[in-house]
């Protein structure tokens, strides 16, 4: 039976939440930001902005100064989950092979649904039917095609609220003139290199030589030539499907920039401390602390270190991202951003050590963490801390998922 | 249109049917608004108690958010969008 995928992509995501959530923003520019101030960043415009040309990674400013008649709302995060939460139940409705690729995107596999739910168009209208009725007054572009490669270029087609089917007979024609930047999985530095060879369509890099392909690039020439005929066999998979966490961090834009290295110490205080808690919900301990810092030139500075340990400890992960931030002069670079993360992510065996210093560490960790799962975060932390100016993150990191689970090992 | 960062308890009159918590009005500074609509609701949590939120919408299209503390049952006002 051949396949039929579908890709559906919320538009205007976070612009079109706050928009349904407050309907005195339909209809008018709207540019949600990580904060409203000066040193916002503008996450997502709504299409009415995007107009007049602000994208998503522009300041505030900038996007003020294009539009100067846009609205900007401060990005809330939960109500982009819990929205995000909904549709991925809607979804399962259809078909227990559902595959968020992001907060926005998902694909489904609705092979073999036709006898339930009608022909795949029908579904697919059906599916943003459901959701303006159902979740919210918002719009999604949906591609339809026998592969998750295909089914994401056809939902890119026509925005907003499109519907675009690539049929087998038909791959051939639109890859011929469709730019190489277009195929998922093709940046811009693989589009640059592209390029140097001549090389701009789908359809020449199907003609190109695929051994010159693998001689230049390895595995993935071949993977480009089989993209460039529209080939994938990649499957969708099913719910229960966990997927391999290989880091957890977490970084700030600090709210002025700053050459106090006490201020960046407590900043980093905070974040090793929010990764520690992450890492022992999760079950985690890692090895690789990695250490961001951005200055105010924009220019961003990240190193590592890998321990000879796992850790899950808040106060070992500070202590070795610290170590690293010594050797920056904060005094005279100044700093805008901080960030933290660990890898080398191994599942946590749970038993108590036997060195009384250490069994002490993991009761004191684990009795912070009942407390911080009662009560909230940071209801007890370290003393050095802040609170009073503790950062809120609004933002969801670009790995996230719905009901995104742990799991180790392969499938 | 005005926005304003409120965070004021107010007194909500609502309505507990079919799983599902609808306000029906608020008071809030001594007046009393009439929901006319509700636009849309979500979670967010805190330890383990969750904040229930509410946008919704009175007879003169102005926009509150509400939000509903499942913790100790009280209601606040976070924000309000209105003319002027």
């Amino acid at each position: 039976m051949e396949r039929v995928i579908l890709h559906v992509d919320m538009n205007a995501y976070f612009a079109a939440v706050a928009q349904a959530t407050n309907p005195r923003l339909l209809g008018k520019p709207v540019l949600v930001a990580g904060s409203l101030g000066t040193r916002g960043v503008i996450t997502c415009p709504s299409y009415e902005a995007r107009k007049y040309g602000v994208r998503t990674g522009m300041t505030v400013p900038e996007g003020k100064r294009l539009c100067p008649q846009a609205i900007v709302v401060s990005a809330d995060a939960h109500n982009y989950v819990t929205t995000s939460l909904r549709l991925r139940e809607l979804f399962e409705q259809f078909t227990p092979q559902v595959e968020n690729f992001s907060i926005d995107e998902a694909f489904l596999d609705i092979t073999g649904t036709e006898r339930l739910f009608g022909p795949p168009v029908q579904l697919a209208n059906t599916i943003k039917r459901r959701i303006r009725e159902e979740i919210a007054d918002i719009t999604c572009s949906v591609g339809i095609a026998p592969n998750r490669l295909l089914a994401k270029l056809a939902s890119g087609i026509e925005k907003p609220d499109g519907l675009v089917v690539i049929t087998k007979d038909k791959i051939a024609e639109v890859l011929e003139k469709t730019p190489v930047e277009e195929m998922c999985g093709i940046g811009p530095k693989l589009t640059y290199q592209l390029k140097m060879w001549g090389i701009k369509t789908c359809g020449q890099l199907s003609r190109f030589p695929v051994q010159t392909l693998e001689r230049r690039f390895g595995k993935i020439g071949r993977y480009l030539h089989l993209m460039s005929k529209g080939e994938d066999r990649s499957e969708v998979p099913p719910y229960y499907y966990y997927e391999k966490v290989k880091s957890i961090g977490h970084s700030c834009t600090l709210q002025t920039d700053t050459h106090d290295r006490e201020v960046v110490r407590r900043y980093l205080l905070q974040l090793s401390e929010q990764v520690a808690r992450r890492l022992r919900q999760g079950s985690y301990q890692g090895k690789t602390i990695t250490l961001v810092v951005r200055k105010p030139d924009m220019v961003t500075l990240v190193e590592q270190t890998t321990l000879k340990f796992f850790t899950d400890d808040g106060v070992q992960i500070f202590q070795t991202a610290n170590k690293i931030l010594n050797k920056y002069s904060i005094e005279t670079l100044g700093v805008r951003l901080v960030g933290v993360s660990v890898s080398n992510l191994t599942h946590k065996v749970s038993q108590l050590s036997l060195f009384w210093r250490e069994r002490r560490k993991q009761l004191l960790l684990k009795a912070m963490d009942v407390i911080n799962d009662r009560f909230g975060d940071f209801s007890v932390t370290w003393g050095r801390l802040d609170l009073k100016n503790l950062h809120q993150n609004n933002l969801i990191s670009p790995a996230w998922r719905p009901n995104k689970k742990i799991y180790f090992g392969n499938i | 249109m005005t926005y304003q960062s409120i965070g004021e308890p107010i007194l909500v009159y609502a309505l507990f049917k079919n799983g599902k918590l609808q306000p029906l009005s608020f008071k809030w500074r001594q007046r009393v608004y009439k929901i006319a609509k509700v636009t849309k609701t979500w979670s967010s949590p805190v330890g383990k108690y969750k904040l229930h939120h509410f946008g919704v919408m009175d007879t003169q299209e102005n926009f509150y958010q509400l939000c509903y503390s499942e913790e100790d049952f009280t209601w606040t006002l976070i924000q309000t969008w209105n003319e002027g």
